[in-house]
């Protein structure tokens, strides 16, 4: 079994210090001028509820959060714990109606950081592998972007991680079309970096490929995806 | 608000007309009604709604031509999958996967197991003939949500104008009637496919509103026991089991995953029964010649198919190569978008692996006109038990309607 932590260039120590994340009480949120500047796309990449307090906060600014949580829940036996992003999503209704936002709202596209990590213990003898990944087809297109407006695009996440493998595609085509990238810690404890693709993007994209071909779990009778897998213990 | 646009060169030839597209605000709360009500969880494709923003008009009388033609189908194509169960010989014109044919073989002398709910969609086009029918959907047609869901949204802003049906209450209904209430119901998806479980969440919701028990499945939460499906660690046998995950997939799988139960010697009633497989080979129409089973509507309306080597070389581009068990399009080939190179490789492939393909004549599809542009169009008509239980159609920019098409109500005129 591969492990997606171990197998992408995500640094072992940056996955272990992400997926801590996930159990610590949330952190205070920065919502400093530089990420909620007009004209300005926002990829919010935090450990799945975090993620929606996130985008409430954002909405509470006149910022459109937009879910792009592609995951089934799977119960105890989830890899992914989706259960509490659906309970996050249903609790922050009343707060998105009361944003009364703007038809043409920036937006802030919601990801759950967790999405492609494994946890560090399997509860279960079986798990269900509810794993997903982000792809270009899952955000507007940088023509899309421009034509509204959108001149700049800040990755918000945690712990000074790289840009993870699956937005690659995404960000690699907005930075084609002259959108400026730019990372941002989401407590503000680390300082803003810009984002150029690296010369070698094609060998990034041959990797997100072969991460979607072959390192979500194989279910061994029944193919790709979704599969039912042996913990180990 | 039922305004029409119709451009006068196919005014007179097309029983299909577009209708105006809804203001922008309805037609986002429709979108947003479809995916949170009607399981809907694919209506964006990058910088495209799947979703079209404005019907499609049929005339009562032309849906009603239709719908005969679609319940005749359905009866030939049950009749035809009767037959070639007891014909083992003619199993090798459908170009089965082995493990499927070799099933398929002891039918002679195992009985097929019980089914419930039989579902078909036939993909009709209007062409500069009149209607065709490209292929039909018989093992595990989906659109269901698109089809109830999204066209009954559409049609409350059309006044005048009904829904084409509701196949997913149809459905649910005929379950109801074949299968005790008190059992569970297993619906069997690839869950790692949102496009499939989607369809199976909404049909469940459909079952759960009818005071059914369904539960959402993979293959691995199935287990078999002499021919009894059960759900993974119960004692109670399933009352029956949808299965929305292709049989050519479920052959590729051991034999001990107890899939050829689906197909015969199984007691668990199933939906759609496994023989659905030898209608959804797209060689299908090549066994037709030697049927006993008369076939005339469908001889009527779908394109002349052939084995590819029975195509001569210099007709190549009159006709379009389909794989045999293709989806969505994906393994439709035709000069009319391939580089000659391409087209050329795509012989090849098929002459040297002529089980895997077949060759069906092409046809002109009449676009139609819209606030998009100009469409092809593919009108899915759903037969559930023998008769018509809704439709909707897929269009596309593209030549023709393949896994990048929008989906699009199909609305019928009330007549006065």
């Amino acid at each position: 079994m591969v492990e997606l932590g171990q197998a992408g260039p995500v640094r072992n120590d940056a996955r272990r210090e992400l997926q801590s994340a996930e159990a610590a009480p949330s952190f205070d949120f920065d919502l400093a001028p530089a990420i909620t500047t007009p004209r300005t796309a926002l990829v919010v990449d935090l450990p799945g509820k975090d993620s929606v307090a996130f985008g409430l906060a954002l909405a509470a600014r006149g910022i459109r959060p937009v879910p792009l949580f592609n995951a089934l829940p799977g119960g105890q036996a989830g890899l992914v714990d989706v259960e509490s992003i659906q309970d996050a999503l249903i609790a922050g209704v009343d707060a998105l109606n009361a944003a009364a936002l703007t038809p043409d709202a920036a937006p802030a596209f919601l990801l759950d950081a967790l999405r492609r990590a494994r946890p560090t213990r399997i509860p279960l003898h079986r798990f269900f592998d509810n794993r997903s990944l982000s792809f270009s087809t899952d955000f507007p297109s940088a023509g899309a972007l421009k034509k509204a407006g959108i001149e700049r695009a800040v990755l918000v996440h945690r712990f000074h991680l790289p840009v993870p493998n699956d937005l690659f595609e995404t960000f690699a085509a907005w930075h084609a079309a002259g959108i400026a990238i730019e990372i941002h810690d989401a407590a503000g404890e680390h300082p803003p970096t810009v984002w150029t693709p690296p010369s070698l993007i094609w060998l990034y994209r041959f990797w997100h490929r072969a991460l979607a071909a072959l390192a979500l779990e194989r279910d061994d009778d029944f193919g790709p995806f979704g599969g039912w897998r042996q913990g180990s213990g | 608000m039922a305004m029409v646009v119709t451009p006068p060169e196919f005014a007179s030839r097309s029983p299909l007309r577009a209708g105006a597209s809804l203001p922008a605000a309805e037609f986002a709360a429709v979108r947003r009604r479809s995916a949170l009500h009607h399981c809907k969880w694919d209506p964006q494709l990058g910088d495209s709604s799947t979703l079209a923003p404005f019907p499609i008009f049929i005339s009562a009388a032309d849906w009603r031509q239709l719908t005969r033609s679609a319940e005749t189908l359905a009866a030939e194509v049950d009749a035809a999958e009767r037959e070639l169960l007891q014909r083992v010989p003619l199993l090798n014109q459908l170009g089965l996967p082995s493990a499927l044919r070799h099933q398929f073989a002891k039918a002679p002398e195992i009985g097929e197991s019980p089914s419930f709910a039989r579902v078909l969609r036939f993909d009709f086009h209007f062409t500069h003939g009149g209607w065709m029918v490209s292929e039909v959907n018989s093992d595990v047609p989906g659109g269901f949500s698109e089809a109830e869901g999204f066209s009954s949204l559409m049609a409350a802003h059309f006044p005048g104008y009904r829904v084409a049906g509701k196949p997913a209450s149809v459905w649910a209904v005929r379950t109801r009637l074949a299968l005790p209430v008190s059992g569970n119901i297993a619906l069997l998806s690839a869950p790692g496919y949102m496009e499939d479980s989607q369809v199976v969440a909404y049909l469940a919701a459909c079952l759960r509103a009818r005071g059914l028990n369904p539960k959402l499945v993979g293959p691995r939460e199935i287990r078999w026991e002499a021919g009894q499906a059960f759900l993974v660690g119960a004692a109670e046998p399933l009352a029956g089991l949808f299965r929305f995950y292709q049989l050519e997939w479920l052959a590729a799988t051991p034999l001990q995953t107890g899939w050829p139960n689906f197909i015969l010697g199984g007691a668990t009633p199933v939906s759609n029964p496994g023989r659905a497989a030898l209608s959804e080979s797209k060689r299908f129409p090549l066994s037709w010649r030697d049927l006993q089973t008369p076939m005339p509507e469908s001889t009527r309306l779908f394109p002349e198919a052939r084995a590819p080597r029975e195509v001569a070389y210099r007709e190549h581009e009159d006709w379009v190569l389909k794989g045999t068990y293709s989806n969505c399009g994906d393994a439709v080939l035709s000069r009319r978008w391939l580089s000659q190179r391409s087209w050329r490789a795509a012989w090849a492939r098929a002459l040297l692996s002529p089980h895997g393909w077949v060759a069906q004549r092409r046809f002109e599809v009449v676009p139609l006109h819209t606030s998009l542009g100009e469409l092809t169009h593919c009108l899915g008509v759903y037969v559930i038990d023998g008769q018509v239980a809704g439709g909707y159609l897929r269009l596309s920019k593209g030549k023709f309607v393949d896994s990048s098409a929008i989906d699009a109500a199909l609305l019928i005129a009330e007549e006065t």
